[in-house]
């Protein structure tokens, strides 16, 4: 039956219907034979009782199968047996019982497989089929029928009606048992979405626990390196004061031994800036302040500065600073912090060689860069000790950490804090030949995007800043800028010129008011925390001046109180550090024009 | 001879502060906290102020607020002295009012360059530097 069956689905009731058509039709065949006996049998009543009982259901299963809709197909076989009841029907003279048997068994099937519907329009099949054949044979009626053909009829109605319900247990059993299949599935499906629901809680927690740790492990570090400066300072202090007098009375020997604690002293007070400083930028509380300065200078100074740690090892120490470096506009503590390190670490890792400190501009695509690198011909470092360079806590190894000193802390903070100014640093080397390390930093001081941890940057990498000089908007919409922090001022400046907006800061809400009254801003932004009048009071005050009160306040805190803001008459609350995005999201409403009715 | 107050609460860097500054030549005047030390500027009007910022009782960001704003001690310059040494605690300092800072532990030659700057400023009527 399966030979050379199609790869493709067949609906399953052409082959339900095909083992009831055997039988079925078997049964109208014998029938129609046992009630022609003693009859003349033509030979066109042979054939139609052998198509009608042998050929047929087979013929039936095959245009089932093959047909492009298989459903459909065998819908039309039953009207085809309907037909086919029908005509026998007639040509048996509407004898009682093989009339009843077919009939009643025609519409049992059709019922079963196409419902209601389908089986009205089996009866129409009959009907056809009745018309047809008696049509052709003509509508003579004997109703009564032999003793064969009766209990033929009988049996077969009883076996058919029997496989019906058969089918119909095996079909009720199946939906039982898919029914109970799926309620455990669904069961199985909820016990796993326990599970997960469970691990994303505990991963969650252990996410918010681990923050939480982090967090006071900063808070701690900050703290331990404040408590252990405290006596660190009367070390030292005292150590000073007793080299003071030892000089004076001329003890000489008792001089270096106290300039000895006193250098140890401040070694150790220099392992502990470094500490404070990375647990600091590790809870992102390391601010950038920033100031226009001339390199050349700041470059002198350090010069100044590493110039005997460098000659203490026997070395050479070249400095090369190009005449055209100009100006650099960043953190100075931390550019001199970065520098230092460097060059410091360059010394220490070379004897009778030679350190240089080469300062140049360079422009490429991104922009023009102020570039440093610090070159040794010290102890060098292999691939995989350059790979673990930048990272905290780790030195080269263990004897590096014995024979030189250091918490391994310098270049990860150097890393840091090149990646906070918009820049970066990187470093080669050779075991034995010596190291090169590069900072660049952005040497754009008039289009400066850099960043302050008030605002930061979506993306990660420096961002590229392409030195299209963006022309100073000074018709844009005025805005003013209310914030203590200089550094958060000027940033703002900064970002909102480039959106267009001519920028008036104030550093107190004082200045701010007065301001307000004077300039008559489009939009202000207002930072909540402040000495003085805080941004609160400057909010009410603005709020409740019929002059002011349509100029639109975007309020800008460290404490997400939006709730607060918006009720007191904020146009928009931001929480810092402000995402440059949506700041100017924010600001968008107020850029076209004159926006809340100000004048400009 | 100038006198200075120095607002420390830490024992040990009160009395080694205050010996070099004598060793140097000051009148030292002594305050424990922030609350005695604005008693201390107010009763003895001394010519220069150093103070430490994690102060007991009252400290030195909120003492020198209430230094600048008032007019009897308002001409009286502040030097803070704080053991953070971040740039954000210069501008925390200089925003409470202060008119310099340095970072502890002291390293006195640059500490007394200081101290000398604001001793030789114009006293004339001039406000709080922002």
């Amino acid at each position: 039956m399966k030979k050379g069956a199609p790869a493709r689905q067949v609906h399953p009731i052409v082959l339900l219907d095909y083992r009831v058509r055997i039988p079925g039709m078997l049964f109208v065949a014998l029938f129609a034979l046992f009630h022609f006996s003693g009859r003349p049998r033509g030979p066109l009543l042979i054939a139609a009782i052998v198509l009608t009982g042998l050929v047929w259901p087979h013929a039936a299963y095959l245009l089932g199968r093959r047909a492009r809709d298989t459903k459909q197909a065998e819908l039309r076989n039953l009207l085809v047996d309907s037909f086919i009841v029908g005509c026998w029907i007639a040509a048996m003279s509407f004898s009682l019982w093989p009339a009843v048997a077919m009939a009643a068994t025609m519409m049992n099937g059709n019922l079963a497989v196409g419902g209601l519907r389908f089986a009205a329009k089996g009866v129409v099949g009959i009907v056809a089929g009745v018309m047809v054949a008696g049509a052709l044979l003509g509508f003579h009626t004997v109703f009564a029928s032999d003793m064969v053909t009766t209990f033929l009829s009988i049996g077969g109605m009883l076996f058919m009606t029997c496989m019906f319900g058969i089918h119909s247990y095996i079909q009720t059993s199946r939906v039982y048992k898919a029914k109970s299949d799926l309620a455990s599935q669904n069961e199985q499906i909820q016990e796993q979405n326990r599970v997960i629901e469970q691990a994303r809680q505990s991963a969650l927690e252990a996410r918010d626990a681990a923050e939480a740790a982090n967090r006071a492990k900063s808070a701690f570090l900050a703290n331990m390196s404040h408590e252990l400066r405290t006596p660190l300072n009367a070390i030292i202090g005292y150590s000073e004061m007793l080299e003071e007098d030892a000089a004076a009375s001329g003890n000489t020997e008792f001089v270096s031994d106290l300039q000895k604690i006193r250098s140890a002293g401040k070694h150790l007070l220099g392992l502990i800036n470094e500490v404070l400083d990375l647990s600091k930028v590790e809870a992102g509380k390391m601010k950038l302040f920033l100031e226009t300065f001339d390199v050349a200078s700041v470059v002198e100074e350090i010069v100044a500065t590493v110039q005997p740690l460098v000659e203490k090892n026997g070395n050479r120490f070249e400095v090369r600073c190009a005449s055209d470096v100009g100006q650099l506009r960043e953190d100075v503590t931390k550019v001199r912090q970065v520098l230092l390190n460097l060059v410091s670490n360059a010394s220490k890792f070379t004897e009778k060689g030679t350190v240089s400190l080469d300062v140049a501009r360079e422009n490429d695509v991104t922009g023009t860069w102020v570039v440093f690198r610090v070159r040794d011909t010290g102890i060098g470092m292999t691939p995989e000790q350059l790979g673990k360079l930048f990272q905290a806590f780790t030195q080269a190894d263990g004897s590096t950490q014995r024979k030189y000193g250091g918490t391994g802390l310098g270049l990860a903070l150097c890393r840091k804090f090149c990646v906070m100014m918009g820049g970066d640093i990187n470093a080669e080397s050779e075991p034995g030949k010596g190291s090169t390390f590069t900072v660049r930093l952005p040497g754009d001081v008039e289009n400066f995007e850099g960043e302050a941890t008030s605002i930061h940057r979506t993306g990660k990498a420096p961002m590229p800043r392409l030195s299209a000089a963006v022309p100073r908007p000074v018709s844009g919409p005025r805005m003013l800028v209310i914030d203590d922090d200089p550094a958060a001022c000027e940033l703002m400046r900064r970002v909102c010129a480039r959106e267009g907006f001519d920028v008036v800061t104030a550093g107190s809400g004082e200045e701010g008011l007065r301001l307000a009254r004077e300039k008559r801003p489009s939009v202000i932004t207002l930072d909540v925390v402040m000495p003085g009048i805080d941004g609160w009071t400057v909010l009410k005050t603005l709020k409740s001046d019929a002059e002011l009160s349509a100029i639109p306040v975007i309020m800008i805190s460290i404490s997400d109180e939006k709730n607060r803001g918006l009720a007191l008459g904020a146009a928009n609350y931001l929480v810092k550090p402000v995402d440059r995005d949506l700041l100017a999201g924010a600001l968008d409403p107020y850029r076209a024009g004159a926006g809340g009715g100000a004048v400009v | 001879m100038s006198r200075i107050l120095l607002v420390e609460d830490n024992e040990a860097n009160r009395d080694m502060l205050s010996r070099r500054l004598l060793r140097k030549g000051y009148e030292v005047l002594l305050a424990m906290d922030g609350g005695e030390g604005l008693a201390m500027a107010q009763s003895q009007s001394p010519d220069l102020i150093l103070m430490d910022m994690s102060l007991p009782v009252v400290d030195g960001w909120e003492a020198t607020r209430r230094l600048k704003a008032q007019a009897q001690t308002r001409e009286i310059p502040v030097i803070a002295l704080t053991a953070h040494a971040m740039s954000g605690d210069r501008q925390k300092a200089l925003s409470a009012g202060c008119d310099d800072f340095d970072t502890k532990p002291v390293e006195l030659p640059r500490l007394l360059t200081k101290i000398e700057a604001l001793l030789q400023r114009p006293r004339p009527a001039q406000g709080p530097v922002p």
